[in-house]
């Protein structure tokens, strides 16, 4: 009935010879924070201490005002070290379980104090140098990509261990 | 899958049309800004890769919904397994402004208002993954059971309400529903599922995930599903002593579907394949209560894609898809001598998408494409049973589309931004522009106003132009058919008093023109398509949702529209001028989860308003890797009526009453 192939479809197809090249996916800042603060709680190891009790979930927190909140509500419900994760508010209320991991921003770090400090409690933070100094992870911006940095003093300070797979990806150690 | 057919008498039709009186189909509100190509889930990627990723937002990639020039719902799998939905239509059914009917074969989704008997969802576009479905006979959106991915393999639903032709080209007349599948890598490992339900329904599903050391993956789903059905009461059947109006055993579905999916680094590639059959329990013009009567559909889909860096802050993404439906239909057309009739259609297309996406240019996001598809086969055909069966309809037809899009997302200041859009189509000869603007301001933190103008069209489709039946009467065709149009604005503000809180409330205007709808022609009594006239609908909606931090979730919406009396009388909408739903995800104690809708839908046509209650408890319980769920659907036992929407002759479809399902899911 109609003329055959477009003629637009030939130059595509032509055009498709050209693909080469490393392809790198984009995605939402906040939402790359919450996968990476993840992924980091993967390669941490609790003291024995403050490990969930069995049944009981991991908790992350997040205060409520932090602009990346709804990003980390996606992580509810995820496995993590054969328990899941739950999400719950910084700081904790009185009777609520302690946070295993926080996410903290820079104003909410700094109004933490010792409570930072907590054994058994990894604090990551995206709060710039040098407020992020108590924080045991800090998320970085590297150009258009994100990286971490590791301060060990508060890392030690909580008893944690990181895996050696972890140190290798950051991209500097502050000990 | 539509229409079939089922070729009846001229009589009886024009007894139940002035019964029923036509609806036609009301236009929409909103613009649609598609909130573009999956989103991979980022938590299941490694963490070296989440380091090399890309910060960004677009608009024709993801974005963040308060900044998209549209107003968007997204509903996440975890939602849709805490709600226990087992179709994309009852995802759906719970989203603002939308309205959801069935003629127990397929299920039909109202925008606004918008909702015409004999419409096969042809005025909403369906994507997978971003890549259109709707088929190049019918146009038809396939949303029930008939939907051919399984729902458990479903990351997001992505609904977009208004017009969307802009971006997406024909169908996008009232709304889009873009569904994302599960990423290949996120679950690693087999999986497997099993549920029991009412009616003898059951089903199984089995998928496996490989994860290569190269970060390539693939993933490789099959399901099954039987169900014997309802024995659903018709009363315009029920003529003793020649029927009591009970259809039995003819409400019977079978269905299977596989799908695969792979990626690695830009590259992405899905494959699927869905047979689905379904009796036919109540259709006008067949032998009430024959088994034979019956649709099969069946659909293949493939899409390969690439995306990759070609320049500063620039990507280039090619796409190639392809598609075919094949549909089916065996009929027991009733009369002195009933005989076994088949309905045939048969669709096949393909196509290539080239786009380029660009923030280099400081405060602008702009997106470019060309797409261009070829409809090989649209084939109709009608005919007896038999090898001497006579043939009634053996259409044969083809077409081309090439498309040219731009779009700009120009960030003014930082409170404020302008996405313009304008798309070219040309289809078959005819050219049509679309175009659409969304003014997005941000006067406050906490407060979004959205101000979206947009247009949207479609030309008639092979079905409505050419469904001829000839001697065996019934349908007749139409080949001067226009294209319908709807020009729609839509004012929307979103309202976030804290990250966890949302407010949002939009007012719509959409004037369409040139709606096609099926009437029956008092001249000869047969069905035909034909354009009305024009037909404006307003309305408004409001929604409140709440997201608690320890996973409890509360959405409610509320949502009202009215059109213009119609200009044929004998036309009204099918859809309620009023909605209200809510839905609430309750984390109990221990692993277990609760999730309960209330769906109130308003009288429509001259059917009695009714409610809808659903409740799904669900559970860990059995241990991380299991999921264990049983669901209550229409838990008070309303058993309310639809228009059966596919077709004008079938008045009245009769909905299952309260039902079960339990379903178990494993991971290993």
């Amino acid at each position: 009935m109609r003329p055959g192939p477009l003629p637009v479809l030939r130059c595509l197809a032509a055009a498709l010879a050209l693909c080469v090249g490393a392809p790198v996916r984009a995605a939402d800042e906040a939402e790359l924070k919450a996968a990476i603060v993840y992924k980091l709680m993967l390669f941490v190891d609790w003291p024995a201490a403050a490990q969930p009790p069995p049944g009981a979930p991991w908790v992350l927190c997040v205060a409520p005002s932090n602009p990346a909140l709804s990003a980390f509500r996606g992580l509810n419900g995820r496995p993590l070290n054969d328990a899941t994760l739950r999400l719950q508010a910084w700081p904790p209320a009185p009777g609520e379980p302690a946070c295993h991991a926080a996410f903290l921003g820079a104003a909410e770090l700094a109004a933490a104090g010792e409570r930072a400090a907590a054994p058994g409690l990894l604090v990551v933070s995206d709060a710039p140098e040098p407020a992020s100094a108590a924080a045991a992870i800090v998320l970085q911006r590297n150009g258009p990509k994100l990286g971490f940095g590791v301060h060990m003093a508060p890392v030690r300070r909580a008893r944690l261990q990181l895996s050696a797979k972890l140190l290798r990806l950051a991209r500097e150690i502050d000990e | 899958m539509p229409p079939r057919a089922v070729p009846s008498p001229a009589a009886p039709a024009a007894r139940r049309l002035s019964a029923l009186g036509l609806a036609l189909a009301t236009a929409q509100a909103a613009s649609g800004a598609p909130l573009g190509p999956a989103t991979e889930d980022l938590a299941a990627q490694p963490l070296e890769r989440l380091l090399d990723v890309e910060v960004s937002a677009a608009s024709k990639f993801p974005q963040r919904l308060s900044e998209s020039p549209a107003a968007a719902t997204v509903v996440t799998a975890a939602q849709i397994r805490a709600l226990g939905h087992r179709t994309l239509a009852e995802v759906l059914r719970s989203v603002r402004g939308v309205f959801v009917s069935s003629d127990r074969a397929y299920a039909y989704l109202g925008v606004r208002g918008s909702a015409a008997l004999g419409d096969y969802n042809t005025r909403i576009l369906l994507l997978i993954d971003g890549t259109r479905v709707n088929d190049t006979v019918y146009d038809q959106a396939m949303l029930g059971s008939e939907f051919p991915v399984d729902l458990d393999l479903v990351e997001r639903v992505e609904f977009v309400p208004g017009q969307g032709s802009a971006v997406h080209g024909a169908n996008a007349l009232f709304g889009i529903v873009n569904v994302i599948t599960r990423h290949a890598a996120v679950a690693g490992g087999s999986e497997a599922a099993a549920s029991v339900g009412s009616a003898g329904a059951r089903g199984v599903r089995l998928t496996r995930t490989w994860v290569g050391v190269d970060g390539g993956s693939l993933l490789l789903s099959a399901s099954g599903r039987r169900s014997d059905g309802e024995d659903p009461y018709y009363p315009a059947f029920d003529d003793p002593p020649r029927s009591d109006g009970v259809s039995r055993g003819t409400d019977d579905e079978r269905g299977e579907q596989l799908f695969a999916k792979f990626a690695r680094g830009g590259l992405a590639a899905t494959l699927l394949h869905a047979d689905r059959r379904h009796g036919l329990s109540g259709e006008d013009g067949v032998v009430f209560g024959d088994p034979r009567n019956e649709y099969r559909d069946i659909q293949t889909l493939a899409s390969v894609s690439w995306e990759q860096p070609v320049a500063e802050a620039t990507r280039w993404t090619l796409r190639a898809y392809g598609g075919e439906y094949d549909f089916r239909g065996d009929y027991v057309i009733d009369g002195p001598a009933p005989a076994l009739n088949h309905d045939r259609a048969l669709s096949r297309w393909w196509g290539l998408e080239s786009l380029l996406y660009t923030e280099r240019f400081a405060g602008h996001r702009l997106v470019g494409g060309v797409d261009a598809e070829a409809s090989p086969r649209r084939d109709l055909a009608n005919r007896d049973a038999g090898a001497d069966g006579t043939s009634y309809l053996d259409d044969h037809g083809r077409g081309e589309r090439l498309s040219l899009f731009a779009e700009d997302q120009w960030t003014i200041t930082p409170a404020l931004a302008l996405t313009a859009g304008l798309r070219h189509d040309r289809i078959d000869g005819e050219g049509h522009f679309s175009q659409r603007f969304a003014l997005v301001g941000r006067p406050s933190e906490a407060l979004t106003l959205k101000l979206i103008h947009g247009t949207a069209f479609r030309e008639p489709n092979a079905y409505e132009s050419r469904y001829d039946l000839g001697a065996l009467g019934g349908y007749k065709g139409n080949p001067d058919l226009d294209a319908e149009r709807v020009r729609g604005t839509e004012l929307v503000a979103e309202f976030r008093p804290s990250p966890q809180s949302r407010w949002t409330a939009a007012a719509f205007d959409n004037r369409a023109r040139d709606l096609i709808s099926q009437r029956v022609d008092p001249a000869d009594g047969l069905l035909v398509y034909r354009n009305g006239g024009t037909q404006r609908t307003h309305g408004f909606e409001l929604e409140f949702e709440h997201a608690w931090l320890g996973g409890a979730e509360l959405r409610l919406n509320l949502s009202e529209q009215h059109g213009d009396e119609p200009a044929d009388a004998s036309a009204q909408p099918a859809a309620p001028h009023r909605m209200a739903k809510a839905v609430a995800i309750w984390p109990l104690a221990a692993a277990w989860t609760l999730g309960a809708e209330t769906l109130l839908f308003g009288p429509h046509a001259e059917l009695a308003g009714y409610g809808l209650s659903n409740l799904t408890l669900s559970t860990q319980a059995l241990g991380r890797a299991a999921l264990l769920s049983v669901s209550v659907y229409d838990l008070f036992d309303r058993r309310p009526d639809d228009l059966g929407t596919g077709s004008l002759l079938q008045s009245v479809s009769p909905q299952d009453g309260r039902s079960l399902r339990l379903k178990l899911e494993l991971a290993f």
